[in-house]
């Protein structure tokens, strides 16, 4: 095949569609999002020009200067100067602009231009500029700058191919510079001529429907209650919506457990099937509609521009305990997952900032603690599934630890000092969009699948060794408590008892709780096997019969072994306890030292487990059972 | 087979399974390595 000999980069400011351009070009999905800092790394793939030539593309993280102090800048700059470990020096650039900010992005395009590459400038999205009244004149912009202008709207497609044909040998030549290089000076007044002339802005400024949204979206006292509001609505709906699918998700387990039992006699091999793979995998699976609506109410605020806004009210408040705006959207995704969140601090400019921010990042509850939490939070409510009280429960639970974070990252911010150079915080507020469907489907199927393929292949693997471990070493006994005893389990609960007790669990959850290390998730399908909850017969809600069976369970003194006080506990370990070993990799990564990884790791089990305890005791001192 | 013969082997088809699950975790790394993809949000192409 032939390889692809010349590269060509995608450079822009933040959130001027680089990647929707790059997704187009190259037919990938690389996540896209209506704010600034999507992407924080190169990202490369081939296209071919109308002429079948085939050519590298490079998408450059955003950037405002190539003097830019934070990491995400810095590999951009580095690249577009050739000074790049991986990436050689690109054969041309294609400066992607917002058409309606053109005075700033075109900043970043003469920066380019003063670095002698061939390029070629994408007026993206201008269909939002006309909208708001600006005229544009592509032709003049070209015969300002000297070099080829293309109108796009690169995420409907349109100018793609003007583009490509754009993109031909012989390649643009370098303009002639008609400002003095190296002088900002002179580099931003020439910008700005050059955007007046091509851009022509009405006289009179009407507000438009972006500027109503904000007034009440970005009001002092409105723009709280709709924050607030805009997720309660998220969470309420994550428990209302998905109760229809995973009604589905449990009769297929019914079914293939009757047929399972239909097929085989009574044996080892029928209780690895029914019990290990079909009640412990299918424990873990039906959760993947809730995990599917978290993913796509997150993509439908990154989409339409609400969470800059986030960041934007967020601010005043993050700055409190040392921290920008910038820091919230990293830990905003973190609710998803920690570890593109731990991957976004690349887009803060001080370094201790960022390392707070890595440091804290965790304790944002990600997707997979919601299958532990959907089992214990209805225990503390009578044990039915849905309704107002649990919303209400389950944000409480996102809060608790969001707070913590933000008082930890307070202590720890204090104890860095202060930076050497002061950073300021820079937001760019897009105009509201309507979602990227496309896009927001794809990655929530993406999403989808990658839960799917762990549960079919580490959890499913964990679950028939902890089967294994429920039942040998066998005993012939007709009493299964003395039978369960028996078995590896048994043995290894009753080692780490006395530690588990004062924190309100018995040797089994703290079992469970050390399965969850592979993966958090695990935990819920560890309760059902070793409580022995039987899926065989039960044509009830699993987590409803793995709740009746834990609500059911006594210490030896008669009290509840799952009432109030231990489930609160166990909520509050799981909260804080840091149970990824995906994620400390990436901290290890980003923070470039083993030793903050391994750090944040015996401080979080640390934090849990007195957290936990304390929580057990005072509950137990006021009289809670 | 019927459905009672299925009794005489798995006494010892459910130890194969367990002991095939714990070769394939100890294993899986040196094979993953070379075509994971995942997600890819963070770039390492780790499950998370």
């Amino acid at each position: 095949m032939e390889r692809a000999t010349e590269t060509v980069a995608l450079a822009g400011n933040p959130n001027a569609g680089k990647t929707t351009l790059f997704n187009a070009l190259t037919g990938s999905t690389e996540k896209v999002g209506n704010y600034g800092g999507v992407t924080v790394e190169v990202k490369t793939g081939e296209f071919f020009t109308p002429h079948g030539r085939k050519l590298g593309l490079v998408d450059l993280p955003g950037c405002y200067s190539l003097h830019g102090g934070s990491p995400d800048q810095q590999i951009a700059s580095d690249v577009l100067r050739g000074a790049h470990a991986k990436h050689s020096r690109p054969d041309l650039v294609v400066c992607v602009v917002d058409a309606s900010n053109l005075e700033r992005h075109l900043q970043l395009v003469l920066e380019v231009l003063e670095l002698g590459i061939p390029a070629i400038l994408a007026l993206n999205m201008v269909d939002m500029a006309e909208k708001s009244g600006l005229r544009l004149d592509p032709v003049k912009l070209s015969e300002e700058l000297g070099i080829p202008v293309v109108p796009m709207q690169a995420n409907k497609g349109k100018g793609v191919i003007e583009l490509k044909q754009a993109i031909r040998h012989p390649l643009p030549s370098v303009p002639p510079l008609r400002w003095t290089a190296g002088d900002a000076e002179s580099r931003r007044n020439f910008g700005l001529q050059a955007a007046a002339i091509a851009a022509r802005r009405p006289t009179v400024h009407d507000a438009n429907v972006s500027d109503r949204i904000d007034a009440v979206l970005l009001h002092p006292v409105f723009g709280w209650v709709a924050f607030i509001g805009i997720m309660f609505a998220l969470f309420w709906s994550i428990f209302s919506f998905a109760g229809i699918p995973m009604g589905w998700i449990e009769s297929l387990q019914d079914a293939s457990v009757g047929a399972v039992e239909s097929r085989m006699a009574e044996g080892d091999l029928r209780d690895l099937i029914t019990q290990g793979i079909i009640g412990g995998v299918g424990a873990v699976v039906i959760f993947l509609p809730q995990i599917l609506l978290l993913f796509f109410f997150i993509g439908l605020l990154e989409s339409s521009g609400y969470m800059s806004r986030a960041a934007f009210l967020m601010d005043g408040f993050m700055a409190r305990v040392g921290l920008s705006g910038k820091a919230f959207l990293p830990l905003l995704s973190s609710y998803a997952c920690a570890i593109p969140g731990v991957m976004a601090t690349r887009t803060i400019d001080s370094a201790k900032e960022r390392l707070v921010t890595i440091f804290v990042a965790p304790w944002m509850s990600c997707s997979a603690r919601l299958p532990v939490y959907l089992l214990l939070v209805p225990m503390l409510l009578g044990g039915s599934e849905g309704g107002a009280k649990q919303a209400l429960i389950f944000l409480s639970i996102y809060v608790v630890g969001t707070l913590t974070a933000f008082v930890v990252a307070g202590i720890l911010r204090g104890r860095l000092g202060p930076d050497e150079v002061k950073s300021h915080f820079l937001l760019e507020l897009p105009p509201y969009r309507w979602p990227q469907w496309g896009y927001i489907f794809r990655h929530v199927l993406d999403r989808g699948w990658a839960f799917l393929r762990n549960a079919g292949t580490v959890i499913l693997a964990l679950m028939i060794l902890l089967w294994a471990a429920t039942t040998y070493p066998k005993l012939d006994s007709d009493d299964p408590g003395e039978v369960l005893d028996h078995t590896i389990v048994g043995r290894v609960s009753h080692f780490i008892e006395p530690v588990m007790r004062p924190m309100g669990f018995d040797g089994r959850t703290g079992t469970a709780i050390l399965t969850s290390f592979a993966a958090r998730e695990v935990f819920v399908g560890s309760m059902a096997q070793l409580f022995q909850v039987d899926v065989v017969d039960d044509e009830k809600e699993t987590r409803t019969h793995i709740r009746e069976k834990l609500v059911s369970e006594k210490w030896p003194d008669g009290r509840p072994m799952f009432g109030t006080a231990s489930v609160i506990s166990l909520l509050i370990f799981y909260i804080y306890a840091l149970q990824c070993l995906p994620t400390s990799a990436v901290v290890a990564r980003e923070a470039g030292s083993m030793k903050w990884a391994v750090g944040q790791f015996i401080f979080m089990m640390l934090f849990a487990s007195l957290a936990s305890l304390v929580v057990y005791q005072v509950l137990r001192a006021l009289g809670v059972s | 087979m019927n459905v009672e013969e299925t009794a005489n082997w798995q006494s010892w088809a459910a130890p194969v399974v367990v002991v095939a699950a714990f070769l394939w975790l100890l294993l899986r790394r040196r094979f993953k390595r070379s075509r994971s993809k995942g997600c890819n949000d963070c770039g390492t192409g780790k499950s998370c």
